[in-house]
């Protein structure tokens, strides 16, 4: 589903990502992990397209995507969260989630003014579709609430609705564990799997929290230094010894 | 040829007041239109302990650093150090730099006047140098203090400590605190610094043709320019932009309406941006 | 009629003037954070664009090409438009400092264009703009008259812009203001919107001008210095970014006290320059605003996009 080939991208002569090469198959829960400074957060957003590549090829569904600007990205049904959560603070719960579907006819100004109607039909799906989303987080009492005032957990919940709202077909979750206490990990793992499960979606994630990885995902792709260390089932991880140098020594 | 000359002289006043200004749009992180008024300021209080204290001229410029400088720091002391700590972006910062520079040059209006002014000298012939150029005694001061005073900064930035500490920080402010240098005491010398640069700035180009509220306004464009050409924090590229923003604005009066001159300005400025908005030598912006 | 009439007659003109203005900019800076300091030059381009058109043909200036006062408003807030294009299709991208110091310095460039070019604009003596319907009312009605005119531009405009912002189209911008990386990864074009936000609050500008020249009947480079785009400034920030309702407060109260400054010159002793008070005051505004009420007086609205109504 998605392949990344040879990736190459340098910061001020620093080579953040060097020569990473992975594919990530349909209907997985693939795991990216690796120590600090590693390169998976700029892999992510080599994907996504914030950054353009240095070197080598990042292929969607058996299109080159790495040429891309990043607003493009999405509708190839690839969806993301961040590292550190970017809630629309001064918006609703609901807003937030309302703005991320992709081709929404009422964002052409000509639209809104003049054809209110069936932007209008449009809108009424997208909330409905919205407070499914909600429902379906076990939040739907946050509806009207304004971002900025959510807890961080809540905020997690929120960013993971909202790359729902966009039907993707592979969801690049940056760090989903990060500050989220054990209950709601444990409700955010049943999301993830029911999604798989229900809408065959694929998901590719980075997460520090090891129990977490081990239990949830398969295979898992280890990084190191900006080269893809090892890459297998999380027993073989375990066993693997380039890994466990990689971590004790890093 | 005239034209050049011209130029020199219209760089070096830009030059020495972009030094300033490039220094505080890094280490404050916001681009002041403050600065505008320092200017203003700094030729208005010369041409007061000048004119009508009666300390001669270059001591009246020396006594106006110092009362600028506490300007400054007292300015920064009530508005900027909340601003920091709130962690106000540097557009918040910017707007309240519009507003100061708003009521700074209106207070100038208020203590001189709006009508125009000028230092009391007597008024010299200028001397007739090779190639029919021309230039007045009062430029070639003008010109020749600002290579003393390049010498001065560069000393100052390259040997001294707190000169050196001033520099890490433009370069990285976040290695900057890293490595324990005191911000707040980098940023009140930033003050010191951009004092004696706009204050320089402002009475080089009173000198060179009168004093008016609006002056310092006028050459916010051009040392916007400077600083953006040689890199918003690197005070050698912005000496060097503001020769190059000077001659070019300056010789090509040679071609249009000399009105233009800051439109020339502008353009050099947009295309930097677009093109290398790290400006010339690559240090600063992004 | 009696002078207070006449005086409250100019005054809710002039300050519909600058509501008008306080729309546009909110648009582009209270909704999607667009960054703007050119606004007195897309004013002037206006002001200037309606004066040709609507004028009797001149051998001192462009045009007076006679037609008709609404060709005049319509093709000041096109004209207005395509300025703000050409300048933002390159520059859109930049961070909001450095558009900022751009934008201002193209309407420095805008008012050294119109003090130079004496041909076109009679530079800095400024031009005549004539009173559109002028032999239709009553001189006495006449102002009254015409603010009603202004309010009917107002009016139309708060509508459409309220119809615009309200929308998912709005509900974008606000995602954009608050975060541009989000927009761009619920894949929003984020250049193009901005650039979209910079025409249409910049033809905004552009009417606003058409509105003011043939109300104030005379327009010189002096009536679009920079200080104008701060006042501007001062009325949509203290008004509450993002609140139209908000912005037009903004404008009607600041409007209030620059007028109500003049009286101070009754009081003030002599030789104090009233325009300088004023300016003391609007820098003053600027910085209080900013660090005591950075929301403004009235916030904006909690939903972003209600069309449903609900």
């Amino acid at each position: 589903m998605l392949e990344v080939i040879n990736l190459e991208k340098s910061f001020g002569g620093i080579r953040a990502v060097d020569g990473c090469t992975f594919a990530v198959e349909n209907n997985t829960i693939t795991g990216l992990i690796g120590p600090n400074g590693a390169g998976k957060t700029t892999v992510f957003n080599l994907i996504s397209g914030f950054y353009s590549p240095d070197g080598g090829k990042i292929v969607l569904n058996g299109s080159r995507i790495d040429q891309l600007p990043a607003h493009r990205v999405p509708h190839l049904r690839l969806s993301r969260t961040f590292q550190i959560t970017r809630e629309l603070g001064k918006m609703t719960v609901i807003d937030n989630l309302m703005v991320a579907p992709l081709d929404q006819m009422g964002e052409t100004l000509f639209n809104s003014w003049f054809r209110l109607r069936s932007v209008k039909r449009q809108e009424r799906k997208i909330r409905e579709k919205a407070l499914y989303v909600l429902d379906f987080l076990e939040i739907p009492n946050l509806k009207d609430e304004y971002a900025s005032n959510l807890s961080g957990g809540q905020k997690k919940l929120l960013e993971f609705g909202r790359t729902m709202m966009t039907d993707p077909e592979i969801i690049l979750l940056d760090e989903p564990g990060a500050g989220v206490n054990p209950t709601l990990m444990k409700k955010l793992n049943g999301y993830i799997e029911r999604l798989r499960g229900e809408e065959g979606v694929t998901f590719f994630l980075i997460e520090h929290d090891m129990d977490l990885v081990m239990k949830l995902c398969d295979p898992i792709i280890v990084m190191n230094d900006g080269k893809v260390l090892a890459e297998g089932t999380a027993v073989e991880i375990q066993k693997n010894r380039k890994v466990l140098d990689a971590y004790l020594g890093g | 040829m005239q034209l050049i000359v011209n130029g020199i002289l219209m760089g070096a006043v830009i030059s020495i007041g972009a030094v300033g200004l490039t220094l505080v749009s890094r280490i404050l992180h916001f681009f002041y239109f403050g600065y505008a008024a320092m200017l203003v300021y700094g030729a208005y209080l010369t041409m007061t302990l000048f004119n009508d204290v009666g300390l001669p001229l270059i001591l009246a410029v020396l006594v106006s650093l110092p009362l600028l400088s506490l300007m400054a720091i007292l300015i920064d002391k009530i508005t900027f150090k909340h601003l920091r700590k709130r962690g106000t972006g540097p557009f918040g910062m910017m707007v309240v730099g519009i507003g100061l520079e708003l009521f700074l040059r209106s207070s100038v209006r208020l203590l001189w006047g709006s009508d125009v002014m000028r230092y009391d000298l007597p008024i010299r012939r200028a001397i007739l140098l090779p190639f029919n150029v021309r230039i007045t005694p009062n430029q070639f001061v003008i010109i020749a203090a600002s290579l003393i005073l390049m010498l001065l900064l560069h000393l100052f930035l390259d040997q001294t400590k707190i000169g050196k500490a001033m520099r890490a920080t433009a370069d990285n402010i976040d290695l900057a605190k890293v490595r324990g240098i005191n911000t707040e005491r980098v940023i009140m010398w930033t003050w010191v610094i951009a004092s004696i640069s706009a204050g320089f700035a402002g009475f080089f180009l009173a000198l060179d043709t009168r004093l008016v509220p609006i002056m310092g306004w006028k050459l916010l464009l051009p040392l916007f320019a400077a600083v953006i050409l040689g890199g918003v924090g690197n005070p050698y590229g912005a000496l060097a932009g503001g020769m190059i923003i000077g001659i070019s604005q300056e010789v090509s009066a040679g071609f249009i309406t000399p009105t233009y001159k800051p439109a020339v300005a502008f353009i050099i400025m947009t295309i930097t941006l677009l093109i290398k908005p790290s400006g010339l030598f690559g240090r600063g912006g992004q | 009629m009696s002078g207070s009439v006449g005086f409250l007659i100019f005054f809710l003109t002039y300050a519909i003037v600058y509501g008008i203005l306080a729309i546009g900019l909110n648009i582009q800076w209270g909704f999607t954070g667009l960054v703007n300091f050119g606004v007195a030059g897309f004013f002037a381009v206006g002001a200037y664009v309606a004066a040709f058109i609507t004028g009797a043909p001149s051998q001192y200036h462009l045009g007076g090409f006679g037609l008709p006062f609404p060709v005049g408003l319509l093709v000041a807030t096109v004209v207005s438009g395509i300025f703000a294009l050409i300048l933002g299709f390159p520059v859109i991208r930049l961070r909001e400092d450095y558009l900022a110091i751009v934008t201002i310095g193209f309407a420095e460039i805008v008012r050294l264009v119109i003090v130079t070019e004496r041909h076109i604009t009679k530079g800095p003596y400024g031009m005549g703009v004539i009173k559109p319907y002028n032999d239709m009312v009553p001189a006495s009605f006449y102002g009254l008259f015409y603010l009603g005119i202004a309010i009917a531009v107002l009016l139309v405009l708060y509508l459409a812009m309220e119809r615009a912002v309200r929308s998912p189209w709005g509900r974008a911008l606000r995602t954009i203001r608050e975060d541009e990386r989000v927009a761009v990864a619920f894949g929003k074009n984020v250049n193009s919107f901005k650039l979209q936000v910079l025409v249409l609050g910049s033809m905004i500008f552009g009417l606003a001008g058409a509105v003011f020249g043939h109300f104030f009947n005379f327009i010189t480079p002096d009536h679009f210095l920079p200080m104008e785009t701060f006042l501007v400034w001062v009325m949509v920030m203290a008004g509450g970014s993002g609140n139209n309702l908000g912005v037009l407060f903004g404008a009607l109260a600041i409007r209030g006290v620059w007028e109500g400054m003049m009286f101070l010159s009754d009081v003030l002793p002599t030789g104090i320059q009233i325009g300088a008070v004023r300016l003391a005051v609007i820098g003053l505004l600027l910085v209080l605003v900013v660090m005591v009420k950075p929301e403004g007086v009235l916030g904006e609205k909690k939903t972003a996009s209600d069309i449903l109504g609900e």
